[in-house]
């Protein structure tokens, strides 16, 4: 029973961290680009991942996170209950390494490693499915270049067909529908592919192609409607404007999206736990009770609202000339690659994600100062962050086989 | 991802360029008055309003220093870093002449002779206004550098062809007052130090016209 609140402890802290480090992010450059306040943006990214976390969060999960371990080699349920504790605990605080150091890395990555660990030390090196485990290395790098060439490639194309145009309005009444379209295209395809939404209405992939492609015909017909009228009694930087408002939308549902996916990388683990000491038996899948997700979104919400806040005013802050357009093109590339890669079978992280959008985005000469010597510094984070965590698990799991 | 915004871009180092200029308007405005000071034999209050263009020109320098000083080689900009440094100098060279020119009024209380007075006037005016000319063109950088409408483009293309049209104004005027200079019966002290004053005020102008040269360069397509 300890270990169950051991667990669900650590489960909450790892939230916790998501909150603070991950979600914060989704909605820094909509505040940075002054789309909204720190305030709106705290309070609609906590909403958010309650409710991505509790109505759209796997209420299934796999025992072992992402299948790195084959299950049929571990047996014993104490294996796994203190292996689950071990990896949460060993990736929170590799988690909250980087956090302090300032470096952003993948809640998922840690994860991931720290459950490499444990599959070392249960089933010495032989259950570990080393294939998972290259084809998440290779993400490191496919995520970022797929990022970073989308957002280039959409913010050169806002600046070459909108922005430096003879008359930014006109072109915008043309290509401004047809960008909204997009989004929503991408928006609503994302939510049902990439959460379990998508079970909950029992849709298949052609159902879903088509739901998006109709609110993305929607969207474009509504916005280009309102660009029109919007335009009509407007100077000033209008496209900038109706920038802010996709922006707005994108955020939301990379906020949406991230309490939505990675509310399992804290609550898997206790959902593994919890599943064992009340059943004695291990699976391969098992259930996840709506209150743990609850518990998962609460914890997430509180990361926001702690730490989360101080990050989002520091960037509010610091960053005094970020666009719309530019801010757009970020979330657009982050979310776009991330569905991508997600529909090619390529486990990505939204962080690897947004790192290369940034460097897209600035290659395109949209921000003012970007530094890429901390490129460099992330990536080395990156590439520790599978070993690290790892290593750190198998001590937990050593000390825990120790004493119990 | 916590600080992944906050740590990857940087601090617009067009902000400081604005605060530079900035710097620019609010020293000319004393400068302005401690000429008016000279002229009028009102040498206490001149050394005064000098100081006070220093201690303008010192704040500025610190601006200029922490532009700089956080511009290591790894920060990548939107436009050519050596263009964006020259524009920097060229501005900073503005507030240096026109502390240099007070300082080496100083050294000597010349009167300026009634027959040069009015050119010396109309010479002062027109460095000043190519001065006032830059500082619009300075304010729009944030939108220079994140690309223009073909219609403000060529606003800005002609704030840029006006800096260059008064400082030509300002040198005919300079060599018409440097002529008059030289035909006076004056002592060739006084000659010396009147011509090189008016020399320094014309480089003001000079290094507007370059400043506002290196926005043209980053504007151009």
């Amino acid at each position: 029973m300890i270990i169950l609140y051991a667990t669900a402890l650590a489960g909450f802290y790892m939230a916790w961290n998501i909150g603070a480090n991950d979600v914060a992010n989704s909605m820094s450059s909509a505040v940075g680009a002054r789309a909204i306040t720190v305030r709106q943006a705290i309070f609609i990214a906590a909403i958010l991942n309650i409710i991505g976390a509790a109505f759209v969060g796997g209420h299934v999960t796999e025992t072992i996170r992402k299948g790195i371990v084959a299950i049929d080699m571990v047996k014993l349920p104490k294996m796994v209950m203190f292996g689950s504790f071990s990896a949460l605990l060993a990736a929170a605080i590799w988690v909250f390494v980087s956090t302090w150091q300032e470096l952003p890395v993948s809640t998922t990555h840690s994860i991931v490693g720290a459950m490499i660990g444990f599959g070392i030390i249960t089933t010495s090196f032989g259950g570990v499915r080393w294939g998972k485990v290259i084809a998440i290395t290779s993400s490191w790098v496919i995520s970022p270049f797929f990022s970073g060439l989308i957002a280039y490639l959409i913010f050169y194309g806002i600046r070459k067909l909108i922005i430096i145009r003879d008359d930014p309005d006109s072109s915008l009444k043309v290509f401004g529908p047809v960008m909204v379209g997009i989004t929503f295209f991408i928006i609503i395809f994302s939510l049902f592919a990439k959460t379990p939404l998508s079970k909950r209405f029992s849709l298949n992939g052609l159902q879903i192609v088509s739901v998006s492609l109709l609110g993305g015909i929607l969207g474009m017909v509504i916005s280009g409607l309102l660009i029109g009228n919007f335009l009509k009694d407007r100077t000033g930087d209008s496209v900038e404007e109706v920038f802010r408002r996709l922006q707005i939308m994108t955020s939301c549902y990379v906020a949406f999206a991230h309490g939505a996916n990675d509310v399992a990388n804290a609550i898997g683990p206790v959902a593994s736990v919890f599943s064992i000491a009340t059943t004695g038996e291990v699976q391969a899948h098992i259930p996840v009770p709506t209150m743990l997700l609850v518990f998962g979104g609460i914890g997430i919400a509180v990361g926001i609202m702690t730490w989360g806040y101080r990050v989002i005013r520091t960037v509010a802050f610091k960053i005094t000339h970020l666009t719309n357009t530019s801010g757009f093109s970020v979330d657009f590339g982050t979310a776009t690659a991330v569905l991508l890669a997600s529909k090619l079978g390529l486990p990505v992280s939204t962080t690897h994600a947004a790192v290369g959008a940034i460097v897209g985005v600035g290659l395109a000469r949209g921000f003012e100062a970007v530094d890429f010597r901390v490129v460099r510094r992330i990536t080395l984070f990156w590439i520790l962050t599978l070993p690290v965590a790892a290593l750190t698990a198998m001590l937990f799991y050593l000390f825990l086989q120790s004493v119990g | 991802m916590r600080f992944l915004i906050s740590k990857l871009l940087r601090r617009s180092p067009f902000d400081g360029l604005i605060k530079h200029a900035q710097k620019v308007r609010e020293c000319f405005k004393v400068f302005r008055e401690a000429i008016t000071a000279y002229c009028a034999g009102e040498f206490d209050r001149f050394t005064d309003l000098t100081k006070e263009v220093s201690r303008i020109e010192h704040e500025a320098d610190l601006i200029k220093a922490n532009i700089r000083a956080h511009l290591p080689k790894s920060i990548f900009m939107p436009v050519d870093k050596g263009q964006f440094l020259m524009l920097l100098k060229e501005q900073d060279a503005i507030l240096d002449f026109a502390e240099d020119a007070l300082i080496w009024l100083s050294f000597k209380k010349t009167l300026i002779p009634d027959e040069i007075q009015k050119d010396f006037e109309e010479h002062l005016s027109k460095v000043l206004e190519t001065v006032e000319a830059l500082e619009p063109v300075i304010t729009h950088i944030h939108e220079i550098v994140a690309g223009l409408p073909s219609k403000e483009r060529k606003e800005l293309k002609d704030l840029v062809k006006e800096i260059h049209r008064k400082e030509w104004e300002a040198d005919q005027i300079e060599m018409r007052l440097a002529h008059k200079l030289f035909s006076l019966d004056l002592d060739p002290l006084s000659i010396f130090h009147l011509s090189k004053t008016f020399d320094l005020i014309d480089q003001i102008a000079n290094h507007t016209e370059n400043a506002g040269d290196w926005i043209r360069a980053m504007m151009a397509r």
